[in-house]
């Protein structure tokens, strides 16, 4: 009877000291309730409670915790539904409020997040939520933060792992992008052609003002040739009327008849020409011959005079 | 040779043993009572085993006690002493204010978090001293 006695009292001594002596490890953080209302908070280590008007009430975990976003489709501003999934790192600040304030801290961290992101997601189009995913992750976390203050959390990062467009648009996506690189390299094509053809024009221009410019200058010279050759002509002509006016009249005729007899005589000596065409004013020759017998006798005579 | 001697004796070795497979650092003054009380049964035979149990109980109390007095002031201190406390880690950092402190209340930015700061009137960019914290928001000064 006395050993079932002492049986019974060191196992409900043992008991209270269990419950009175509580350790905390390290990180996290204990809340004490008296009898069911919240006192105060243990910090890691050993702590002594007075047996049953104080116990434990919630163990809070203080290190930083990851979350996972699950997956969920979200509408953009320009219609398109995207999969986006995403973590949340967050961590208690303040265990009793993180242990009375909410009631499933994770869920309504998780539910927080989600209506965040798609508030964020929704207020941009498909290429700017796909493009600008650092502002979404800032624009959540402050928000989630902000809200979830009162539960003595602290809501250190998110990060929207994925952002997935439907598979279709994914495909007219990669098909808009090819055409635009088609787009591009046919338009450098055609500018490359059309560079080369008006290269191609522009010689064949400068060719042609070339070859203008030279005819040009080759006129301008024959002009002057024929002029000077004109001067040279009305100079001998000049001289010729002067030396007949200062002379007889009958010295031109010398000049025609030396140049008939050379003509005459080149005539006769090519080689093919058995037959003389005589001149049908060769009289007229002939009698120019008689002028320059008389100019002759007449020169004799007057020296002979004289 | 009694009974209640080796039985005394084989629980300060069990309590020991619990103490080094699983430390809590109170197995081991339980072990202790259970010493005191082997001793006691050593020493004056014929008590009766409740008044064992009672002395285990009452000592085991007491020797938890004298740790918790005693031996605790002696405590190493932790070496790092802001584990898992967020807000007292920052204490000191000198970061520039991502809002303006208006009416008491501004904004920084911490490797990714956001953090409220109340502090004196300071324009965006000003850079402050973090000095403590009330909660989630933490105090600063102009540094």
């Amino acid at each position: 009877m006395g050993s079932i006695l002492a049986l019974v009292l060191v196992f409900a001594g043992i008991v209270i000291l269990f419950k009175t002596v509580r350790m905390v490890p390290q990180g996290y953080e204990w809340t004490v309730e008296r009898f069911g209302k919240y006192t105060q908070t243990l910090t890691p280590g050993l702590h002594f409670l007075f047996p049953i008007v104080y116990g434990v009430g919630r163990k809070v975990n203080m290190m930083e915790q990851v979350l996972e976003v699950p997956s969920q489709d979200v509408i953009t501003k320009d219609n398109a539904v995207v999969k986006v999934d995403g973590i949340v790192f967050f961590q208690v600040l303040d265990a009793a409020k993180a242990a009375y304030e909410v009631a499933t801290l994770e869920v309504a961290i998780l539910n927080l997040v989600m209506t965040n992101i798609r508030t964020a997601i929704g207020s941009m189009d498909l290429d700017e939520s796909l493009s600008k995913r650092d502002e979404i992750n800032a624009k959540v976390l402050v928000a989630v933060d902000q809200a979830t203050h009162p539960w003595g959390i602290k809501v250190n990062r998110i990060e929207l792992k994925d952002i997935a467009p439907p598979r279709d648009l994914v495909e007219s996506m990669a098909r808009q992008m090819k055409a635009e690189r088609e787009k591009r390299a046919n338009i450098l094509e055609a500018e490359g052609f059309r560079q080369a053809a008006i290269l191609k024009a522009e010689g064949e221009k400068q060719s042609v003002i070339l070859e203008a410019e030279g005819n040009r200058e080759a006129a301008f010279r024959a002009a002057e040739a024929r002029e000077r050759q004109a001067e040279a002509e009305a100079k001998a002509t000049q001289l010729v009327s002067d030396a007949i006016s200062s002379g007889n009249v009958q010295a031109i005729n010398y000049f025609v008849a030396q140049k008939y007899i050379e003509a005459f005589k080149s005539l006769a000596e090519a080689p093919n020409q058995k037959f003389v065409m005589m001149p049908m004013e060769s009289a007229g020759v002939i009698g120019s011959l008689a002028g320059i017998a008389e100019l002759t006798k007449e020169t004799l005579g007057k020296k002979a005079g004289g | 040779m009694r009974w209640d001697v080796f039985a005394w004796a084989a629980i300060a070795l069990l309590l020991f043993a619990a103490e080094a497979m699983a430390p809590g650092a109170f197995m081991l003054w339980l072990g202790f009572a259970a010493v005191v009380v082997f001793a006691i049964v050593l020493l004056f035979s014929g008590i009766p085993v409740l008044a064992q149990a009672a002395i285990f109980v009452v000592l085991s109390f007491v020797s938890i006690q004298v740790y918790r007095r005693w031996f605790r002031k002696r405590e190493k201190p932790s070496d790092q002493p802001a584990l898992n406390r967020r807000t007292a880690a920052l204490v000191g950092r000198v970061v520039p204010l991502e809002r303006a402190i208006v009416d008491g209340y501004g904004r920084v930015q911490i490797a990714d978090a956001f953090w409220e700061v109340t502090g004196p009137q300071l324009p965006a960019g000003a850079q402050v001293r973090v000095t403590g914290a009330d909660g989630m928001t933490l105090r600063v000064e102009a540094a």
